[in-house]
């Protein structure tokens, strides 16, 4: 089972099923839950349709995903573009007590990504923007 | 993603198996808004089979909500699984849509 995988793939919606394909074995080669995998998955989706939808507003570009084991429980993953400057986490969250009315339609991806892991960090480096996931593993195995 | 519907007198009765993500979300945009608007006056979702959903289904879910609000239609939720009972509950869907332990029994309803 490896401790690191990669994927690289250009930036569209049509890559998103590889995308969670790879999340998927990489946490089941780790034994995590499959809860724990679906949420993994989740957050995973809304970085990376961001990027999809926003990084490269002209001609497209590549997403990367890596997948990586770094201690005993605590595991990365690490989302990269080569798209526009873009710090999901400086978005404020949307306002969840208004009615229907007022809900406004979007903004609950990034809340989401950042309830359903462990931590969240953003940054620029070398004109590429690096979102990485950490994601703990319960010891109870298969939590 | 599979959907299945199913007309009962007032109710239309949406079954939704699999991913609700943002590969499937317009394709569940697409097959709903064909289907509601025939003068139903409530939509009920059995979310039984449904394992996934994020932002790109709830955004389907909000706008779907909206544009029935104008007929008026009723939208209910029912069967959900703890992975998309969390979604909701971190999203404040609790709070705007009416959701139900399981769906009613045919007969209950007629």
């Amino acid at each position: 089972m490896p401790d690191r995988s990669v994927l690289v793939l250009p930036a569209r919606l049509e890559s998103l099923p590889e995308f969670m394909d790879l999340v998927r074995q990489f946490f089941v080669s780790h034994r995590f839950s499959p809860e724990k995998i679906g949420k993994i998955q989740l957050a995973t989706e809304e970085a990376l349709v961001n990027i999809f939808r926003y990084a490269y507003p002209e001609e497209g570009g590549p997403a990367e995903l890596i997948c990586r084991k770094e201690g005993e429980d605590r595991f990365l993953l690490e989302i990269i573009d080569q798209g526009l400057p873009f710090n999901p986490l400086t978005r404020p969250d949307p306002d969840i007590t208004v009615d229907l009315e007022h809900r406004k339609i979007g903004g609950l991806g990034i809340l989401l990504l950042k309830t359903l892991v462990e931590e969240v960090y953003y940054e620029r480096i070398a004109d590429r923007n690096r979102l990485t996931l950490v994601v703990h593993k319960a010891r109870n195995p298969l939590c | 993603m599979e959907i299945q519907k199913r007309i009962e007198g007032d109710l239309l009765r949406v079954a939704v198996k699999g991913r609700l993500d943002a590969v499937t979300a317009p394709q569940f945009d697409k097959n709903l808004a064909a289907a509601v608007g025939q003068g139903e006056k409530e939509v009920l979702f059995d979310f039984s089979g449904l394992e996934y959903i994020s932002s790109a289904g709830l955004r389907s879910l909000l706008v779907l909500s909206k544009r029935l609000k104008t007929f008026p239609t009723e939208l209910l939720f029912s069967g959900l699984k703890e992975p998309v009972k969390e979604v909701f509950r971190i999203s404040g869907f609790f709070s705007i849509f009416k959701i139900i332990d399981s769906p009613p029994a045919a007969s209950d309803r007629t």
